[in-house]
């Protein structure tokens, strides 16, 4: 069973903020990626896969690259497309250097955008650390620019606990897609998890408002995991790298000198790394010993810690790099196992009661 | 779970179809809200629809 990968690449190390929950080290070096490398991923992965390419380009904050870096590798892409490939781009960014003009270019070059916001504002200020008292104010502005062109992601910390109808509000008002994530302490954002971590019942509590909010919602807002889950949950599985072993496999994560690891946010743990793109091929690369511990992991957890869980096909005992996070060992299961359990079992009955009714008003949830 | 002595490559690629094989849709057809060309269809953009990173647009910061 041969499938197509995608790659999700910093392209610098290097941040203009320095956010209390990020993954990576901030004693990180702070290096930029070369045409050379990213041309050569891209060449390796054009040529590796049958159907599409998607690149994300990450970071650090990838807008501290200039913007010809994104012209030249987009037209690189469609002139390397031999197998004439479903070809896509994205970029991640913290909002701080996107100007309009600048969103207005890279979208000509084809880029889709996406962006990170802390669902409220002063919790932007305190989470994101900067000398700028206005930046936040800028940020917004930069994300939204009176559109909802982007997709947003909000990081679900204790900050966050008993303010879902505000986080949920601001979120509707800047974005047509969004995304609320698990924080799990890692890299520079360990030595925040004491205050930042909420308990697994609060983050069930505020997982179930967030979907009750969503659910009784009449716009076609995406909100993920939701969306994902209850799309997961008629086709099998949910499709997202977190919740999904087979995904999670396939989506790989590139540092700024080629290395490539199991997870755009596992640069730091070096047991990941699978090789270097510039000495090898991606065909060399896949499917490799290292490569092989994400579906393994499936397998002891599934002979293991989520023997007979009904919820495994939905969930994949969650994302590995969280295990690893926090319990040193990625065969582990997720920290929050009953936050997922609490959320699964609400939708599995939902859609049981009432499910003609749900998916009648959440048509975008299957685009 | 494929155990043996089988190259690694072809050990990857049989564990990621064991994964696929442990995978089932909870939601019968008649509850999707979908017609039933629509749920056909739907089911059978399965191996393809997860590959992409484009989750990252509203992923990862």
């Amino acid at each position: 069973m041969k499938t197509d990968l995608s790659v999700v690449v910093q392209v610098t190390e290097r941040c203009n903020l320095s956010c209390k929950y990020c993954h990576l080290d901030k004693y990180r070096a702070k290096r930029d990626i070369t045409r050379a490398t990213a041309e050569k991923l891209m060449y390796e992965l054009l040529n590796y896969n049958d159907r599409f390419g998607h690149f994300t380009w990450a970071g650090g904050e990838p807008l501290l690259i200039d913007d010809s870096f994104f012209a030249d590798i987009a037209e690189y892409s469609k002139n390397h497309n031999q197998k004439s490939l479903d070809i896509s781009h994205s970029i991640q960014t913290n909002g701080v250097l996107l100007t309009l003009e600048r969103k207005k270019r890279l979208q000509s070059y084809g880029y889709k955008l996406g962006g990170s916001f802390d669902g409220c504002l002063d919790v932007q200020e305190k989470v994101r650390v900067t000398s700028n008292k206005n930046l936040s104010d800028q940020i917004v502005q930069n994300l939204t620019n009176g559109q909802k062109d982007m997709g947003l992601i909000t990081v679900l910390t204790s900050e966050l606990i008993g303010r879902e109808e505000e986080v949920y509000a601001n979120l509707k008002k800047m974005t047509a897609r969004a995304r609320i994530n698990s924080y799990a302490p890692s890299g520079s954002g360990l030595a925040e998890a004491a205050t930042l971590l909420p308990s697994v019942d609060d983050a069930a509590k505020s997982m179930l408002k967030f979907y009750d909010m969503w659910r009784t919602d009449t716009s076609d807002i995406i909100l993920n995991p939701f969306s994902s889950i209850v799309r997961g949950f008629i086709t099998g599985w949910v499709k997202t790298c977190d919740y999904s072993a087979y995904s999670c496999a396939r989506i790989l994560g590139v540092n700024p000198v080629g290395d490539v690891f199991l997870c755009s946010r596992s640069t730091h743990f070096p047991e990941t790394k699978l090789g270097n793109i510039n000495e090898t091929t991606l065909e060399e690369l896949i499917g490799n010993q290292v490569h092989q511990k994400v579906l393994d992991r499936y397998f002891a957890l599934k002979e293991g810690d989520c023997k007979g869980c009904e919820w495994l096909s939905v969930c994949s005992g969650g994302c590995p790099i969280e295990a690893q996070s926090f319990a040193g060992d990625f065969n582990k299961k997720t920290y929050y196992c009953e936050a997922r359990k609490a959320v699964f079992k609400k939708i599995d009955e939902d859609l049981k009661n009432d499910g003609n009714q749900i998916f009648a008003k959440k048509t975008r949830v299957f685009q | 779970m494929n155990k043996n002595k089988e190259p690694i490559k072809t050990l990857y690629e049989t564990n990621l179809a064991q994964i696929v094989k442990d995978l089932a849709p909870r939601v019968p057809a008649e509850k999707s809200g979908l017609t039933p060309e629509q749920y056909a269809k739907f089911l059978a953009q399965r191996p393809y629809e997860l590959s992409s990173s484009a989750d990252y647009v509203e992923g990862h910061g």
